[in-house]
């Protein structure tokens, strides 16, 4: 638990972070406002699937996850602890988790934030629906957390979670096999667009859990390897 | 205990190859590796701490191949320190890290005379001031062996005193330290024993008085202007970095062996004595 002190003080203190969270929490609710003022019959599942799903979720990650990194590497973020003696896997192991579980609940909390105020007449039962909506949200904002971690790990500065997103955007808004390495082509498919590789919903609700472990191990064990760097 | 043995190491920014060097240092004393960056100095303290790695030869730092570890209090000349955090939970943490009691970060920041900082953000400390928390972090862990890289310099001359009287009594309770300094003077402060390194290679060894006597060959001028040359002369009188002073009106000049130690006893003198300089130049010893 220690090591997650300095990351988890980061995200919170980091201007940056918050003002990115706050676009993204503003876009989603706005359009989200604009829907329910309109009485749009499908206005949740528009909000979802166009803006919070596409936009929102990956933005403010990427705010959060650059923040636990201090808009440096994975391997960089750590070494004041590493040099305290405190072993390079359980530092990075603790950023990433801590990227992850932020990530999960704020996207968790926006998503289902965004169902209730959207929802229309021909929504799934709102309760249910926002409840949906914020375990779906968890679950991509947490795939999100640990792809952009492992963009830390390759890239020196932010140009490694840079790179990635300009592939997930590129690569993730297909749905060929390429697309199912992307969170945003999962998380598409859970909001009712298409999935990658013709993937079920849950299949990619899996797909998505396994990202996360895959990209978070990826990370740490790439950071560890460059610890010298 | 320290185990160097034809070590060779090569840095490129600054571009530096250091070896091959081979020297044992003894646990529990104070040892200085004197040399500016060019000399290696500061890249063997790195090595030593396990943040460069060696290209050939053999490091053994306490029986174990060299890295981060709590028993070892390393400080480079930009510390590394988590800008978001402020000072004292920094103290807070890094004592749990290593497996320490929690101290009060006043009390331990007190030791430099820094207290005033634990409230601080670290992100808005200058880089004096991190110079000087990372320095109470390391000084007043239980680590068992600090590596400090200029361990005096942007220090504020007032705390000096304390840095070497705290290193002093971590070192008679058993601690090993190794600072690295291109400053004679420093070393020779702070530490019973000196490694020389000249161009990537070791130039020579040499105990306190040895380096003493080493210093007093060659010689520098150094001349200041101000208008409180008395109180500032007054304030030197005693200044062992010296071996002539001689003023003229506004102007002071001093002649020494070590610019580095004659140029901080200058800055220490003038913040006793409260006086304004208004010019500090080196000129070398042909110089009329």
């Amino acid at each position: 638990m220690t090591l997650t002190v300095v990351p988890l003080l980061r995200a919170v203190r980091s201007r940056r972070a918050w003002l990115l969270l706050a676009g993204g929490a503003a876009l989603s609710l706005g359009s989200a406002w604009v829907q329910h003022r309109h009485a749009a019959p499908h206005g949740a599942d528009h909000v979802l699937l166009h803006l919070y799903g596409s936009v929102a979720v990956p933005l403010i990650v990427f705010g959060i996850v650059g923040a636990v990194l201090d808009g440096g590497s994975l391997a960089r973020s750590g070494l004041a602890m590493r040099r305290l003696g405190a072993s390079p896997a359980r530092v990075a192991g603790s950023t990433v988790l801590v990227g992850i579980v932020l990530s999960a609940i704020t996207c968790g909390a926006l998503g289902a934030g965004v169902a209730a105020w959207a929802h229309g007449a021909g929504d799934p039962p709102a309760l249910r629906d926002a409840l949906e909506t914020a375990g779906l949200g968890a679950a991509g904002g947490a795939a999100y957390a640990a792809y952009f971690a492992f963009g830390g790990a390759i890239g020196a500065g932010a140009w490694g979670r840079t790179a990635l997103i300009v592939v997930d955007w590129m690569v993730g808004d297909g749905v060929d096999v390429a697309s199912a390495l992307t969170p945003r082509a999962h998380l598409r498919n859970l909001l009712g667009g298409a999935g990658p590789a013709d993937l079920a919903p849950v299949e990619s609700l899996a797909s998505l859990l396994c990202l996360t472990l895959l990209y978070a191990a990826a990370a740490t064990r790439l950071s560890t390897l460059r610890r010298r760097g | 205990m320290i185990h160097v043995r034809d070590l060779v190491v090569r840095s490129r920014r600054p571009k530096v190859t250091l070896g091959p060097v081979s020297f044992t240092l003894e646990a529990g004393r104070s040892h200085g590796l004197v040399g500016a960056d060019a000399d290696g100095a500061p890249l063997l303290l790195a090595v030593l701490a396990g943040t460069v790695g060696s290209r050939s030869g053999e490091v053994k730092v306490g029986g174990a191949l060299p890295g981060a570890r709590a028993s070892i209090g390393y400080v480079p000349f930009v510390p590394d320190l988590p800008s978001a955090l402020r000072v004292s939970e920094l103290l807070g943490l890094s004592a749990r890290v290593r497996g320490e009691k929690p101290a009060s970060p006043e009390e331990r920041l007190a030791v430099l005379g820094v207290e005033t900082l634990a409230r601080r953000r670290i992100g808005s400390l200058t880089l004096a001031e991190a110079r000087a928390v990372a320095l109470v972090e390391a000084v007043t862990s239980q680590a068992t062996l600090l590596l400090l890289e200029e361990p005096l310099a942007s220090l504020d001359p007032r705390a000096f005193a304390a840095l070497a009287g705290a290193l002093e009594d971590r070192v008679n309770s058993g601690a090993t330290l190794v600072v690295s300094t291109a400053s004679a003077s420093d070393a020779r402060e702070l530490t019973a024993a000196q490694l020389y390194f000249d161009q990537g290679k070791l130039a020579s060894q040499a105990s306190r008085d040895e380096a003493w006597i080493r210093m007093t060959s060659g010689a520098t001028r150094l001349v200041v202007r101000t208008e409180g040359a008395r109180a500032l002369l007054a304030a030197l009188a005693t200044d062992a970095s010296f071996e002539d002073v001689s003023s003229h009106g506004p102007l002071l000049t001093l002649s020494g062996t070590d610019a580095v130690a004659m140029a901080s006893a200058v800055a220490r003198a003038a913040l006793d004595a409260q006086v304004e300089i208004e010019l500090m130049q080196f000129e070398s010893a042909g110089d009329a």
